[in-house]
């Protein structure tokens, strides 16, 4: 922890994401306005710092609603669900890796080539295909950000137990009569965690794109709730003449991506031993 | 963006052309003719067989290698094209007197047979996207050289106006329809040249064209390009000169723009979203009414599509046969939740279904009426739903109101009538049945104007009393042209016409 605090990276990318996550917890604190509600006489404001209405800090959009306020909003659905998204990838992903890990055989082997079937779709499209079927509610949502991610963790979990179980101190717990269960949970995976930790924050990046994304064609959180890809979206018709629509969700997803993304950088800095 | 780098090579050949056209005085300069113009349309064309679609773009640009019967002006009057004359000799008759002198691109003669033939193949090859139109045709006789009548299985009083919209063929053409119409020709101003599918259609002048003086200009290429912004930049920097489609939000950019003019027209299209009309609540006209109650139209119109859009007075918009003002439909929200509460529906919600990015602001407005219904209790689900899945959501009955419009081809509203609120029509989109309606529409489909009228009339009152529909505007149509373009036409129905335009 305090090697990870003397990480210039790590602590920037930490208070980004901080931010940005008390920030969206905060909202209904925070929050100037209702972000949903329009009202239609003070359509396309410009933020204040460019001379608009000094109630509208990031001025209003194409129905007159406040940006702040549906950053603010819309953040909070981005992040809960990249962050359900890592969650569910990552458990799914680890319990499947180290079965196959563990069990190895034939097991292994069908999971593994599903690893890479997987891996072989592009994941947008994949996610396209999957929302236009089920529809696009929020766990759907989850479901198909988590489907995209688990290989990552699969592929890696797998790695580490058949180096580590083969390891002596490893051995060594078997030939004192430690049950399986034992060698899994008190041996194996605590040394697998460093990498998971790694690969869930640079994770947490992908999936706020990919939600963001989503949402940009229509397929994610339906309006009128606030998500940062839609607006974007119903920005992007404005750009010629209210390019803040756009802009600020925008700049809220590079943010967050950023944050993230040095968090996660950080961190393999400072848990690998190889560097 | 993609295709910026082509299109500019494309555009310096173009002006390359125009300029060796210019340096040489030749036959094109004795007739008047010169220069290129090339249109930027909104919606890709599909097919150059004027029988299989019903796709505007595809008319505009075929309406220029093929020249129909009747033509429809802007003021929704027919006047001559092909056929000199026309006049029902009953209900079911019909008689066109064709004109003389006219030829193929490749020499032949437009004779009776060409009209023979082009009707009989859209009756006939139901495969067409246009056959279940012509359905209603009996025989097809001509009558010497240069008269035909057509005689129908009942009365068909919309056929001059349908027959705007199919370009004559040569009866040639019925050998082999694959290889035809690899290489068209038809008795239009222009001929056919090549077609990049989905990219460019190149037109270029016919020198015998029965219209003296038409074209005016030697080459014409119209490009698609469903990307409004980048339809917009190829305007401004010069590289198309007509852009169809604009946005309201887009015209003050546009208007500051050296060189570049905005026209707009009230267009022949009301929006008009649809009930489920056999699902509850929906089903209940106090449910309709309370909903059509809570909606602030003008609100629509002024703020969100800033004064581009107006008033609906009736079904059918103003211009056409059939229409009549009926005034508007009055903002009410305290007496929308009176009849929800008569109508025992409290808490409310509704699956509003929308075609994704079909029409322009559309999720705007959905969310703006969506606001509006949650002010008078009524909670709205918006469904923005993939265009192909929506129509299967509608085929099913799984919703409660569906974001659409209705563009009232061909300036004629016996289609929108036929297709909306007969049994029939409906069966598998509002569910619509009102035998009353249905006996007014029969009644309306005979040849004399001031019969149709009257039906067309009851038919409105009857429809603007039901609430089978939203009408919450009429469509203005915006089109930006360079200042280049002489004598261009903002069209209500959409079309791109340039066989009567100049540049400069």
């Amino acid at each position: 922890m305090k090697r990870l605090l003397r990480s210039p990276t790590a602590v920037t990318g930490g208070v980004l994401l901080l931010l940005v996550v008390v920030a969206s917890v905060a909202a209904p604190l925070l929050a100037p306005a209702d972000p949903v509600k329009p009202s239609f006489g003070r359509r396309l404001q410009p933020p204040r710092l460019l001379g608009g209405a000094s109630a509208y800090a990031l001025g209003t959009d194409n129905l007159g609603r406040d940006i702040l306020a549906r950053l603010l909003y819309g953040g909070r659905v981005s992040l809960v669900l990249a962050a359900s998204a890592v969650a569910l990838a990552a458990t799914a992903g680890v319990v499947v890796g180290l079965a196959a890990g563990i069990l190895g055989g034939r097991l292994d082997d069908f999971v593994m080539r599903l690893a890479d079937v997987q891996l072989a779709f592009p994941v947008i499209m994949l996610a396209i295909a999957i929302v236009a079927v089920v529809g696009s509610s929020p766990a759907a949502l989850v479901s198909v950000l988590a489907l995209s991610g688990w290989v990552l963790y699969a592929r890696t979990v797998r790695a580490n137990v058949l180096t580590i179980r083969r390891l002596e101190y490893v051995e060594a717990a078997r030939t004192l009569g430690a049950s399986e269960l034992r060698v899994i949970l008190r041996h194996i995976l605590p040394n697998t965690l460093a990498p998971i930790l790694v690969i869930g924050s640079s994770q947490f990046a992908t999936m706020v794109l990919l939600e963001s994304g989503l949402s940009f064609l229509g397929l994610g959180i339906q309006p009128p709730q606030p998500s940062w890809g839609a607006m974007l979206a119903e920005g992007r018709d404005y750009l010629s003449n209210a390019w803040w629509l756009a802009t600020v969700p925008g700049m809220a997803i590079s943010l967050v991506v950023l944050g993230a993304n040095l968090l996660g950088d950080g961190l393999r800095d400072v848990l690998d031993p190889r560097l | 963006m993609g295709t910026l780098p082509l299109s500019r090579r494309r555009f310096l050949a173009g002006s390359g052309a125009a300029l060796a056209a210019a340096a040489r005085p030749g036959a094109a300069a004795a007739q008047g003719r010169r220069g290129e113009i090339i249109a930027g349309l909104s919606e890709r064309m599909l097919t150059l067989d004027p029988a299989n679609h019903y796709s505007i773009s595809s008319t505009s640009v075929l309406r220029h290698v093929y020249d129909p019967l009747v033509d429809v002006t802007n003021d929704d009057r027919f006047v001559p094209a092909l056929a000199e004359t026309w006049r029902p000799l009953n209900n079911t008759t019909w008689r066109f007197t064709l004109r003389r002198g006219v030829s193929f691109h490749d020499g032949t003669p437009f004779t009776a047979d060409s009209v023979v033939f082009t009707l009989k193949r859209v009756r006939d090859n139901t495969k067409l996207i246009k056959s279940f139109v012509y359905q209603d045709i009996e025989d097809v006789q001509k009558d010497g050289d240069h008269a035909v009548t057509v005689t129908t299985k009942r009365p068909f009083g919309s056929l001059p106006a349908h027959l705007t919209m199919l370009g004559m063929l040569p009866p040639s053409a019925g050998a082999n329809d694959e290889a035809f119409f690899q290489k068209p020709i038809g008795t239009g101003p222009f001929r056919f040249g090549s077609w990049t599918h989905g990219d460019h259609i190149d037109l270029v002048a016919s020198p015998k064209y029965w219209k003296p003086g038409i074209p005016r200009v030697e080459k014409l290429t119209f490009r698609f390009i469903p990307e409004l912004s980048t339809r917009v930049s190829a305007l401004r920097a010069g590289e198309i000169h007509v852009i169809d489609r604009v946005w309201p939000d887009m015209v003050q950019t546009l208007k500051g723009t050296a060189g570049v003019k905005v026209l707009d027209t009230p267009a022949l299209e009301a929006q008009r979203w649809h009930f489920q009309l056999a699902r509850d609540p929906v089903k209940d006209l106090r449910v309709r009414k309370a909903i059509s109650l809570a909606i602030d139209r003008n609100v629509i119109i002024k703020d969100l599509l800033l004064g581009y859009a107006r008033p609906v007075v009736c079904p059918v918009p103003p211009g056409l046969l059939g229409h009549t003002n009926l005034g508007q439909k009055p903002y009410d929200p305290e007496k929308a939740r009176q009849l929800l509460k008569q109508a025992g529906a409290s808490n409310l919600s509704l699956d509003f279904v929308l075609m994704k990015d079909l029409y322009p602001k559309q999720l705007e407005i959905a969310q703006a009426v969506a606001a509006m219904l949650g002010e008078v209790g009524v909670k709205v689900n918006i469904r923005n739903l993939e265009i192909a899945t929506a129509r299967e959501q509608r085929t099913a009955g799984n919703y409660d109101l569906f974001f659409s419009g209705w563009a009232q081809m061909p300036h004629d509203p016996d289609w929108y009538f036929g297709q909306w609120f007969t049994k029939t029509g409906a069966e598998k989109l509002t569910r619509f049945s009102d035998p009353r309606v249905e006996q007014l529409i029969a009644d309306g489909r005979v040849p004399d104007p001031k019969v149709r009228q009257q039906k067309y009339e009851e038919i409105d009152r009857l429809l603007w009393e039901e609430e089978p529909e939203i009408w919450p505007y009429y469509t203005v149509a915006i089109y930006a042209i360079s200042d280049k373009l002489r004598n261009f036409e903002a069209r209500r129905d959409y079309y791109v016409l340039l066989h009567e335009v100049g540049i400069a």
